[in-house]
């Protein structure tokens, strides 16, 4: 953050301690986790954690607080205290060496089944100093679908192997009834196992990690010093929180549908601000849906959390003291606090939703600190392919990362949405491992949401099935409700799902779980971001260039920002464009 | 071997963005050393001086210099500066988007507005044509010369100087880029051509992409920068051949380089590695850790076993950060396999802040060279690690740089003392002892992204310092590290250009190989390698080499099956399969901690390193050039100096290298040099050895 030798020092008044000592803790905690990242990265198994980096990693003290998460997901960040809790309540005092306690229930403390966590106790002189935590997307967790990601189940019981807080090892001992029990449910048990492998390692990092620091600095001045980071955090948030004007701020988006039924799906925020805190409140939300894309609280927090700390901007200690002055309220029985037995692993499309619509209420309170809505998160599949021995290969892949506009400046294509820092998949990786080729994967020209600012522009994404059959599953959104532009700013371009054949194009609908043939090619296509400001305000230069490069052509410049290309010259016709804009503005 | 033999003079040319350092080496252990100011824009100017400069004073004729070994920041400035060449990229149907689009991952987290730097070619000069190959390498769509015609008549109208071909696949089978080199060669012959295959051979259309664009994009400026210099070193007398050092830690003839700058981009920063490199072989100390400390970062690398470790990929042009390998994205990426070098926004000139929820930082704002820190009174008004290094008595409160800079210490303590001690509420000794220890905790950070992050223990480890501020910080830093010994080189200050004349040369050659261990693989193995190998001689001979006296050596990328990322081995001579398997699973479990022999491996590359056999790098004898260097005393003197609350202003002897010997002497003492100054704290000791070397213990040497 901003240097600021005057405020700085009047918190250090306040506050006895060390600004020293703490700066040198900071730098290292950040390092441990970091390891751990890079760990679970390169030595996992599933293309999630090699290539998307769908994972997480943290410490925590002895209640699940959040001493410090690597750099990835946003969406998992709420989700470890719940988990940390659900293992203590579980174990409580049954904790010892060499333990490793494995967890995915998103009723028993977790997310979605695909999400398993890890846990590993950090033991000094006999006493529990904290927790290691991983939590890796898994490549499948059993279930109706390839992938375990199948929007149209309708209890959790259908979604894969639930697994409460469990030890997966015991005082360094295997549980082999547990892990006989995942391998038999999964479809891809060797892979499931060795991300199993690269997260204890990443565990067993992070506990080497701060072994060490206790060694340097002794049980109770670290204990010390990671409170004092997360009051750091705390005040930073306190800080950013009172410069915004005190109220309530209303916003409400809509998911599509939940891919069972038609109905649009309601998410509303009331935005409370007052002095240094702030309340979210999501009451008016849509209740669960049959679909599997409702919410476990955590999740919901982790959302708002997010959208709050996006608006704030500051760089600060990624640790539970951020939390603090946020209350969320989420109604039970709501998409935002599903209630047994509704079904989740599509969730994500309703988190990053969450996000989107706090975002909304926010760029009320301060527009110049948000931006135009994304793309709506990831748009994700899973492709199954049955292989000779009967085994199922599954595989993962994805299209996202377009960006709304902001005060100065466009939306990008191809940057990773706030809600989770993952990357796109490589083409030839994808090709050399299984039976699909990949058509196409590029810009959408004039899918950006017009304004003084434009949207990012869509990214479509095509893949032809070389094997005589192979299932997907397919979860987007943001068709029927695209994503929104900011101060007259418009929408960007709703997404859509294509399969061809040689017969001809059909429109699939948003969510999909069916069977593609040997020589189908499935496209779709996400939605652009929205823009900002008035599209008549945007340099006719800026249009211009899209136009130069192809971003927009001459019929989408005229229409969407009154600006005329002179095609034969290349150039803008400056005095049609003037006499448009006249006409128009 | 005829009349050389006594007149053997190297050249070693480093050019950084504010000095050139030049150093002279001879047959008689004589060495000469100069630095001047570097001439951006022109950089062949400062080079011509300071080589100018160092043979007259040292009296050698030109004509006595038998090599000119280069590293220069001219390509990685240009990056940086945006002035590389206009690109044109011909990629696949339907993937025209792959450089723009990137891999996603942004370098920040919860921030809206971030924006990825500009791809190196726009939207309108990447043009597609109709091809495609399978995963195989098997040619599903044939290429079209005509519309490869077309495409470069379009690109050519639109001034494009230098073309980059990626296509997807092109990995497995490289017929369709050559197809289009055969194309321009008809059309276009002096546009320069970059294929995809040939600078990087490996899966990824995106990073093959992006490093394929950068090497077009620095083509035609290295070419330039490089004939100029050969033109000018050659009018000056000097008829020896350029050699320039590779991110990857060899030197290549600078024909090479001009080819494919992408491999050079690293020069300056692996130059300093490449004479850790030497120092670990002469001192028999096959594990250190380098410290380079600079103005503005730090940058940190890894020697284990005698070898430097390597990461496969790299960015330029990111933004500099605190130093975590998460944080990616943020530059233009090259798959090139380079010394693994992290570096930290924290260095001398680093600026000292205090943010408005009371943490204290430093860096990775620098005052950089202008105006500098505060206490070299040319304007600089934000204290800086430098300034605090002066308040603590470990700087020489009257001059620096041999008495060319005079020092301003009321200015800097009363600057500091409003700035920086007030607010903390701390003295203001004990605020520029913690500005010191701050700056420490953040180069710890790129020494624990080079060891710790990849399953090393740093404790291992012995630190080599160098640059102009790293022996200040280094005895601190090694103690929060747990490291017993540091090595302070001759001439530290100037050890990059040191570095370059102790680097051989060397020619690494990638062949994709998608292969699962098992039984028959070996056969694919063995021929692959020979093939490679055939290939490298090819080249090799028309770089002016006479293969028969080249070595090759042979390396393997490997994973288990599923994973993405590899870990690369020397492939042992007897071809066994069992033995790469066991060789892959020691590495794993060093650096990942566990091993997993049930599984099996895929091997994604191959790669052949191959080296002249005769290499003047052999020739270099830092020892004796010690004694050129340091006089055998000086004036003593003594001052007080800070070392934190405990131990208080503590009286220091200052003395100079020439004082030392190979008894160790306890500190507290400040080792004073013309352009670096060693701080040996209380409970460290230190020696001379037989070369020179300034070595720092801490507690018991073992």
């Amino acid at each position: 953050m901003e240097c600021n030798f005057e405020l700085g020092a009047r918190v250090l008044r306040e506050h006895t301690f060390d600004p020293i000592t703490f700066e040198v803790i900071r730098n290292a905690l950040q390092s441990i986790t970091d390891e751990m990242m890079l760990t679970v990265q390169r030595t996992g198994r599933s293309p999630t954690t090699t290539q998307a980096f769908d994972f997480s990693a943290a410490l925590c003290d002895t209640n699940g607080d959040v001493l410090d998460q690597g750099l990835a997901i946003p969406i998992h960040m709420g989700g470890i205290p719940e988990t940390v809790q659900a293992v203590l309540n579980r174990f409580g005092g049954d904790i010892h060496p060499g333990d490793v306690m494995i967890l995915n229930d998103p009723y028993s403390g977790g997310l979605h089944l695909p999400d398993i966590f890890l846990v590993t106790p950090i033991i000094v002189e006999d006493e529990i100093f904290g927790y290691a935590v991983t939590v890796v997307h898994h490549m499948d967790v059993g279930g109706r679908a390839a992938g375990s990601m199948a929007h149209d189940s309708t209890e959790i019981y259908q979604e894969g192997i639930r697994i409460p807080p469990m030890k997966l090892y015991d005082r360094g001992k295997l549980n082999e009834t547990l892990a006989e029990m995942i391998q038999l449910n999964v479809r891809t048990p060797e892979v499931v196992m060795g991300d199993f492998a690269s997260q204890i390692s990443a565990n067993g990092m992070g506990s080497r990690g701060i072994l060490d620091l206790v060694e340097e600095y002794g049980t109770e001045t670290l204990k010390f010093y990671l409170r004092q980071l997360m009051d750091y955090s705390e005040r930073i948030t306190r800080q950013g929180i009172s410069e915004w004007p005190d109220g309530v701020y209303h916003f409400t988006d809509y998911l599509d549908e939940d891919g069972l039924s038609d109905d649009p799906i309601p998410i509303q925020v009331a935005l409370h601000i007052k002095g240094d805190s702030a309340l979210v409140d999501f009451t008016g939300t849509s209740p669960q849906t049959r679909g599997a894309i409702n919410c476990v609280l955590s999740q919901s927090k982790a959302m708002a959390y997010c959208a709050i700390r996006c608006a704030i901007g500051e760089d600060m200690p990624n640790n539970s003291g951020c939390f603090r002055p946020v209350e969320v309220v989420a109604p039970e029985g709501t998409i935002t606090n599903m209630q047994h037995p509704a079904s989740c692993a599509a969730r994500g499309v309703t988190s990053f939703r969450l996000v989107d619509a706090v975002l909304g209420a926010l760029a009320q309170v301060v527009p110049e600190r948000v931006a135009a809505a994304p793309e709506g998160g990831t748009s994700t599949g899973r492709f199954g392919f049955r292989q000779p021995d009967g085994t199922i290969r599954v595989f993962y892949d994805n299209v996202f990362g377009i960006r709304g506009a902001w005060n100065s400046g466009d939306g990008r294509g191809g940057v990773a949405s706030v809600g989770a820092n993952v990357s796109n998949v490589s083409v030839e990786i994808i090709e050399s491992q299984v039976p699909l080729r990949l058509r196409s994967y590029g810009y959408v020209p004039d899918s950006g949401g017009p304004g003084r600012h434009r949207g990012g522009l869509a990214l479509a994404r095509e893949w032809e099935v070389l094997t005589p059959e192979a299932t997907i599953t397919w979860r987007s959104d943001r068709r029927a409700f695209p994503p929104y532009g900011l101060e007259g700013g418009g929408a960007g371009k709703g997404s859509s799902n294509i399969l061809k054949r040689d017969d001809g194009e059909e429109l699939l609908p948003t969510k999909i779980n069916t069977v593609l043939k040997q020589g189908d090619v499935f496209r779709h296509q996400s939605p652009g971001g929205g823009g900002y400001g008035n599209p008549l305000e945007r340099e006719p230069q800026a249009v211009w260039w899209d136009w130069r490069n192809g971003k927009v052509t001459s019929a989408h410049a005229r229409e969407a920002y009154g600006v005329v290309m002179d095609e034969a010259a290349g150039v803008v016709d400056e005095e049609a464009t003037a006499a448009l804009r006249r006409e128009r503005g | 071997m005829t009349t050389l033999e006594h007149r053997r003079y190297r050249l070693g040319v480093d050019v950084g963005g504010t000095f050139t350092d030049v150093v002279l080496t001879g047959p008689d252990g004589r060495m000469s050393v100069r630095k001047v100011s570097s001439t951006p824009g022109r950089y062949d100017e400062g080079i011509i001086r300071g080589i100018g400069e160092a043979l007259e004073e040292a009296g050698v004729t030109a004509s006595d210099v038998v090599e000119v070994c280069h590293s220069t920041t001219a390509a990685t400035n240009a990056v940086l500066e945006r002035k590389g060449a206009k690109v044109g990229l011909i990629t696949t149907k339907g993937f025209r988007d792959v450089l723009e689009v990137r891999r996603l991952r942004t370098p920040t987290l919860y921030d809206l507005f971030y924006e990825p730097p500009d791809p190196l070619v726009p939207r309108y000069l990447r043009l597609e044509v109709d091809e495609r190959l399978d995963a195989g390498g098997q040619v599903l769509t044939a290429l079209d010369p005509d519309e490869v015609r077309q495409r470069i008549e379009e690109l050519l109208a639109e001034g494009v100087e230098s073309l980059a071909v990626c296509l997807i696949n092109a990995y497995r089978n490289p017929v369709h880029e050559r197809a289009i080199r055969e194309v321009v060669q008809a059309e276009s012959p002096e546009l320069f051509v970059s294929l995809s295959h040939e600078v990087v051979s490996a899966i990824r259309e995106y990073e093959r992409t992006s490093t394929t664009v950068a090497n077009a994009y620095l083509m035609p400026v290295m070419n330039t920068y490089l004939r100029s210099l050969r033109d000018r070193v050659s009018a000056m007398g000097i008829d020896a051949p350029i050699l320039v050092m590779q991110s990857s830690g060899g030197m290549m003839t600078s024909h090479r380089a001009g080819e494919r700058p992408v491999f050079s981009l690293e020069s300056g920063p692996v130059a300093g590695v490449s004479g850790a490199l030497h120092l670990s072989k002469k001192l028999s100390m096959p594990n250190l850790l380098t410290f380079d400390m600079g103005g503005t970062t730090t940058k940190a690398a890894v020697i284990e076993e005698g070898d430097p470790l390597k990461s496969m990929e790299y960015e330029i042009g990111a933004p500099i950060s605190k130093g975590s390998r998460l944080l990616k994205g943020g530059g233009y990426l090259l798959m090139v396999r380079a010394v693994d070098v992290a570096e930290v926004g924290a260095g001398g000139g680093s600026l000292v802040s205090l943010d408005a929820a009371g943490s204290f930082h430093v860096g990775p704002q620098s005052a950089g060279a202008e105006p500098g820190p505060i206490c070299y009174d040319r304007g600089g008004k934000e204290p800086t690690t430098s300034d605090a290094n002066m308040l603590l008595g470990y700087l020489n409160p009257e001059h620096l740089l041999g008495g060319s800079l005079k020092v301003n210490l009321e200015k800097t303590r009363r600057i500091f003392d409003e700035k920086v001690a007030r607010p903390l509420g701390l003295s203001v000794l004990d605020a520029a002892y913690g500005v010191h220890v701050v700056a420490n905790a953040a180069m710890a950070r790129a020494m624990r992204s080079v060891t710790t992050e990849r399953g090393r223990d740093a404790r291992n480890f012995s630190l080599v310092a160098f640059g102009g501020s790293g022996p200040c910080h280094a005895a601190a830093l090694a103690r929060q590290m747990g490291i017993n010994r540091v090595i302070v080189p001759t001439a530290p200050g100037l050890f990059s250009s040191l570095g370059l004349l102790a680097a051989a040369q060397e020619y690494e050659f990638v062949r994709s190989l998608m292969m699962v261990t098992g039984d028959g693989a070996v056969d694919g193995l063995v021929s692959g390698f020979s093939a490679l190998e055939d290939e490298a001689a090819q080249v090799l001979r028309r770089e002016g080499y006479d293969p028969k006296r080249l070595t090759f050596q042979r390396y393997a990328d490997l994973h288990y099956a599923a994973q993405i990322h590899e870990l690369t081995v020397p492939v042992p001579d007897s071809d066994s399969v069992q033995e790469l398997k066991e060789a892959f699973g020691q590495e794993h479990q060093r650096t990942y901690g566990y091993r997993s022999d049930s599984e099996a491996i895929e091997v994604t590359n191959i790669r052949v390193v191959g080296r002249p056999d005769v290499d003047a790098s052999s020739e270099l004898e830092m020892e004796s050039m010690g004694a050129a260097l340091y006089d055998a005393g000086g004036a003593r003197g003594r001052r007080k100096a800070y070392f934190g609350r405990e131990l208080g202003l503590v009286e220091t002897e200052i003395i100079t290298r020439g004082h030392l010997s190979s008894e160790a002497i306890p500190g507290p003492v400040i080792v004073e040099e013309y352009d670096t100054t060693i701080v040996v704290p209380p409970g460290c000791s230190v020696r001379r050895d037989e070369g020179w070397n300034v070595i720092l213990s801490w507690g018991q040497e073992s």
